[in-house]
């Protein structure tokens, strides 16, 4: 999953990724698709399906992953940044640096002369423009009107419930539609200081465009992560919203697609495959035991993130899989990396359930569960079985055969099973020269702890004499040292 | 409706056309307007500030172009 960075800690590498891909789709004529797109959409005046109304944060969300993923298209690493202009205020900011966006604007005509996007490197000229506009070089004039949004105008706009309301256009309440101030307050303020270009209908032509809006998308995330309670309103079918503005609408110009998106389909902006670097760190991920009961969770708010983690010892397939009515969405992450999505699945399992069956090396591996509705809530419960014919752990004969055993990799726990049929006392140990601990579970289950044993044995062998009823017993080795291995044997004599 | 005339700090402001359909032309160039879904009017080059009419619409271009030399 992509991280959208703050641009102001970019490291130089990072910067020039970013310029270059943006360069690589002006070349290719990719990037002045997207402007033409932004402009016809304020070209349809009454009928704008990206400003001045509901859809203005989700139709420029989709817009911004499009182009993000073109630009991925590119260079797999780069993600859209963002502008923070309540910390990056003036035209001293990196962010106008000749090796990222260039300077401001100079002279009578405002043209930007410095940086990648100069007229001058012939690799930058407007071709999309306003009705009228013959100006083929990049302008700007900071400051010429009006000042830039404030922390305070930001978290004024944050405060503001529900998400929008009647009559759903710029004259919805700044107090009473959070779309509406963010939309006039915050976001159009950016563009009429930056000047010049960004304030045409075409201001897509000003790259710093995309990291204008990435921090108003951000601010929209973290609006509905503060707001968990506030759905995106209206409901498709109310009067008076212009076409593409509801919550179920197909967005112009991606409404003849055979999925168009709606403002619903991008309301998690994890879902479409982001995170910004400043969110909150994951929830503590609750622990899952494989071939353990299915255990019990909850959906308790609307967006809610559930997150679970289970250890793979030995190499394999697995299955991840829900349970219950509520329909959820799993996606698996890892190995030892709860960020890099493996696989997600909404629908295989029974009924609406999610199941997810694959291969897995050893490691720690997430899960994440959501509603696949961001606005609903809801029981189910969530289990990790082996799903190959190795789930049954080798067997040890009583009073057979010492088996060899190998402790591989580090924290690996390697399992035996053997069968008591007759009750008495038994001893399992181990020999030779790794340092082992010994555990013994049973009967039945290799969850319940009967006894546990360091250096009972031999040297530091482990050594466990118990008295057992019939039944399956299971033996655990591990090395006593969470950074040690090495091979060992064990068996059970009666 | 009857053409609007007026000096703005020194710049010719014309107002023609209908009320349905205004025109807006600063010192005799025609510069092109459109009503946004709250009867705002943008100007091709001056789409983040809407204005409730082609007139101050107009006024705001000039102090934009004003300011920014």
């Amino acid at each position: 999953m992509g991280t959208r960075k703050n641009q102001s800690s970019l490291t130089p590498a990072e910067r020039a990724a970013f310029v270059a891909a943006v360069k690589a789709l002006k070349a290719s004529g990719a990037y002045d698709v997207f402007v033409t797109q932004h402009r016809t959409a304020f070209l349809a005046g009454p009928n704008d399906p990206a400003h001045g109304g509901p859809a203005f944060l989700s139709w420029h969300r989709e817009y911004l992953r499009r182009f993000e993923r073109a630009l991925e298209g590119i260079d797999p690493t780069v993600s859209i940044p963002y502008w923070d202009w309540t910390v990056d205020r003036t035209a001293a900011a990196s962010l106008w640096g000749p090796d990222f966006m260039g300077g401001n604007g100079t002279g009578a005509d405002q043209r930007v002369t410095t940086g990648p996007f100069a007229f001058s490197t012939g690799e930058w000229s407007l071709t999309v423009r306003d009705p009228g506009d013959l100006t083929t070089f990049l302008t700007r004039a900071f400051g010429s009107m009006g000042a830039l949004p404030t922390q305070q105008t930001v978290n004024a706009a944050k405060a503001v419930v529900p998400y929008d309301t009647a009559p759903w256009n710029a004259n919805s309440s700044n107090n009473g539609s959070f779309r509406n101030r963010l939309e006039g307050v915050v976001h159009n303020p950016g563009h009429m200081w930056v000047g010049g270009s960004m304030m045409a209908m075409s201001s897509p032509n000003d790259p710093v465009f995309w990291l204008h809006h990435c921090n108003i998308d951000r601010l929209w995330a973290e609006w509905q992560r503060e707001h968990p309670e506030q759905s995106y309103l209206p409901p498709s079918g109310t009067p008076g919203v212009v076409a593409g503005h509801a919550l179920d609408d197909p967005m112009p110009p991606w409404n003849n697609e055979s999925t168009p998106p709606t403002p619903r389909s991008v309301l998690d902006h994890h879902t479409l495959g982001y995170t910004y670097d400043n969110e909150p760190v994951s929830p503590q991920a609750l622990p899952l035991t494989i071939d353990a009961p299915p255990v019990t969770a909850s959906i308790g708010g609307a967006g809610e993130v559930d997150v679970f983690s289970f250890e793979v010892s030995s190499s394999g397939r697995y299955m991840i899989a829900t349970e219950g009515t509520t329909d959820v969405v799993m996606g698996l992450y890892g190995p030892n990396d709860r960020t890099t999505l493996l696989v997600e699945d909404d629908d295989s399992g029974a009924g609406s359930n999610a199941q997810i069956a694959r291969e897995l090396a050893p490691g720690t591996y997430y899960a994440r569960v959501r509603h696949y509705s961001g606005s609903s809530t809801g029981d189910y419960r969530i289990l990790v079985t082996r799903a190959d014919g190795s789930s049954a752990p080798p067997t040890l004969q009583i009073n057979g055969p010492v088996v060899q055993g190998s402790i591989g990799t580090v924290n690996e726990r390697d399992l035996y099973g053997f069968r008591v049929t007759a009750p008495g006392t038994y001893t399992i140990e181990t020999a030779g020269n790794t340092d082992c601990v010994l555990r013994l579970f049973g009967p039945e289950t290799p969850t319940n702890l009967v006894a546990e044993d360091d250096d009972s044995g031999p040297g530091a062998n482990s050594r466990i004499v118990a008295n057992l009823e019939p039944g399956t017993y299971f033996a655990e080795v591990q090395h006593y040292s969470p950074t040690g291995t090495g091979s060992y044997s064990i068996s059970v004599r009666s | 409706m009857a053409d609007h005339r007026e000096t703005y700090k020194g710049r010719q402001i014309v107002i023609s056309g209908t009320a349905d359909k205004p025109e807006l032309s600063i010192d005799g160039k025609a510069i092109f307007i459109l009503q946004n879904s709250s009867g705002a009017y943008l100007a091709s080059g001056f789409a983040f500030d809407p204005q409730p009419s082609p007139l101050e619409l107009a006024r705001k271009i000039i102090d934009y172009q004003q300011a920014g030399r």
